[in-house]
């Protein structure tokens, strides 16, 4: 099991801040112990990236500006797999450019972390406004099966306590994560309390044995994650996209040994899903009109939720924290409600809800550049109600 | 209790500095805030708005719904959100034409402000926004007046702590000043 340790050094800005969720997402990071970051800046997210520039020649970590966001998630696979806690942000656009790594990422096991401050979409959209348009690209878009972890942060402070879990998550399972924000969030300035107290650290595993002794990089323990050697310890280790057998070499015309890394990569995360899944219940009890949100759209769903309770409606909340893995089984739970799912896109998560609903769900949409307004939701709630 | 701001000027004004500080003030004294800013199209020069709110709960929706106190140093900035105007209007009166119709009348407190020519008169326009949290801290009863001086002075650079200093308290008597008189104006009717 992977060590858990007390945050303690001086990276960590311990106390309240008045910060933005961009600024609390690269603090998140550093507090991680994230001490690598490739990026080409991007609205909205740029200010993760400005802030990497400052902090992280700091604490003796490493800022690289890329040519472009292919190279900046080459940049964190690469660090990655030389012992560096690394990440990347972008948006939309950067995003796109980044799903062949991604996949690199993916079949190569390499613990990092990518953050996608999402902005209306398609193509360069609109870069100052909100969208929330990727979450289905963050599951789908690199081509190949895989298995995500994604977050849905809807505060700053969220931005901060999710890019940890996000680095925590990633190298338990040796796999990329996500944190999917947005333009609102990351772009808010709230109360964000830095707790070293709080903050657990997990690193990845590292072997068993001592260079120099047998040693295959993908073989993995009881728990479906082999663990890693870094570039330069020592050990006899090599890593490739292509389908690769326990020793890592490559196996490009063995199907069953595609059957059996990709089974082992999907299981060791879906396995453990009830270990991720993370989602918070707003009055559900009584509920009998249910809102599915996540991101900032849920702030506007929970304000509509109070007003609509003002007038005796019996509302209640699902917000998704981790939109992946999906919370399937509490989602199914709520077939029996009418679930009204508001979202800055044109209906992407209501898709996998009504999957497990099996029914329609009332959606609300906006195709990004603005958010939802509480009134909007609040109508679609007294609509159903 | 929800309360919304809004704070707009131009570029170069110090606009998000100031909604910052009325955020940051806001959570030393155990309130919830939140700041979100949005701008016009241009890259420097033109409008923008800081929108806070501040409340005693947690606060659900971010955004400004129907600002209880408008703040404008800037007539592009006025132009844009004077159909938002609500309860409070606060206009420096140097840089800011008002239209008539977005006068005092029932249900609405106008405040005619000089927080440029305080920061004028200071030789640096720069702190114009600072002035200008001075008079809006005496024009209204949001957070005590040293909890935002001292948040303005933990956010400006340290050479610059007396002029700001300087800014914040001729802002705030400049304020007060405003406030007596229409006190005496209401006692008089």
């Amino acid at each position: 099991m992977s060590a858990q340790v007390q945050a303690t050094d001086q990276a960590i800005l311990v106390g309240q801040h008045f910060m933005s969720g961009d600024d609390a997402c690269a603090e998140g990071a550093i507090a991680a112990g994230c001490r690598f970051f490739a990026g080409y800046p991007i609205t909205p997210s740029s200010e993760i990236a400005e802030r990497m520039a400052r902090r992280l020649p700091q604490v003796g970590g490493i800022y690289l500006q890329m040519e472009d966001e292919i190279a900046s998630m080459a940049a964190i696979v690469g660090a990655s797999c030389a012992g560096a806690k690394a990440m990347t942000a972008t948006s939309g656009p950067g995003f796109s450019l980044m799903q062949e790594n991604i996949g690199l990422a993916f079949m190569t096991e390499t613990p990092c972390v990518i953050v996608n401050v999402q902005r209306g979409g398609p193509s360069t959209g609109m870069p100052t406004l909100i969208g929330q348009a990727d979450m289905m690209q963050v599951r789908f878009g690199s081509h190949g099966d895989y298995a995500v972890i994604a977050y849905a942060p809807a505060s700053p402070q969220e931005m901060f306590d999710y890019t940890i879990k996000a680095f925590n998550m990633a190298e338990r399972f040796r796999t990329p994560t996500f944190v999917m924000a947005d333009e609102l969030v990351g772009h808010t300035y709230e109360r964000v309390v830095i707790d070293p107290a709080k903050i657990e650290l997990v690193s990845r595993k590292r072997p068993h044995v001592k260079p120099g002794e047998r040693f295959w990089p993908f073989e993995p323990d009881p728990d479906l994650v082999p663990p890693m050697a870094l570039a330069g310890e020592g050990y006899r280790i090599h890593v490739t996209g292509l389908t690769h057998d326990e020793r890592g070499y490559p196996a490009a015309t063995e199907p069953e040994i595609q059957e059996r890394m990709l089974e082992r990569m999907l299981r060791k995360i879906l396995d453990r899903r009830d270990e991720i899944v993370e989602y918070e219940e707003v009055e559900l009890e009584d509920a009998e009109v249910v809102l599915i949100a996540y991101g900032s759209t849920a702030r506007a769903a929970l304000h509509a939720l109070r007003l609509a309770r003002e007038r005796g409606l019996k509302v209640g909340m699902l917000r998704l924290i981790t939109p992946w893995p999906f919370p399937d089984k509490r989602v199914a739970a709520l077939r029996e409600a009418e679930i009204i799912v508001p979202e800055v896109n044109a209906g992407q998560m209501a898709r996998e809800i009504e999957r497990w609903i099996r029914k329609p769900a009332h959606r609300v949409n906006r195709l990004g550049g603005e958010l939802l307004h509480p009134d909007e939701i609040l109508r679609k709630i007294e609509e159903v109600a | 209790m929800r309360q919304e701001i809004r704070i707009g000027g131009f570029g170069g004004q110090g606009i998000v500095l100031a909604g910052h500080i009325l955020g940051r003030a806001a959570i030393a004294a155990g309130k919830h805030a939140a700041m979100t800013q949005s701008y016009g199209p241009e890259m420097r020069g033109g409008r923008v708005a800081a929108d806070v709110v501040l409340d005693d709960r947690p606060i659900d929706y971010p955004k400004v719904i129907r600002p209880e106190i408008s703040v404008f140093l800037f007539q592009g900035a006025y132009e844009h959100h004077r159909q938002e105007i609500g309860p409070v209007l606060l206009y420096d009166q140097d840089l800011v034409q008002l239209h008539p119709e977005d006068a005092a009348r029932e249900g609405r407190t106008v405040y005619a402000i000089r927080p440029n020519k305080i920061a004028e008169e200071l030789g640096r326009r720069v702190v114009v926004n600072i002035a200008m949290l001075g008079a809006l801290t005496a024009l209204t009863d949001l957070l005590p007046a040293e909890v935002l001086e001292e948040a303005v002075l933990a956010s400006v650079p340290r050479k610059a702590l007396d002029l700001n200093r300087e800014a914040f308290r001729w802002g705030l008597a400049h304020g007060l000043e405003l406030r007596a008189q229409r006190k005496e104006v209401e006692v008089r009717r």
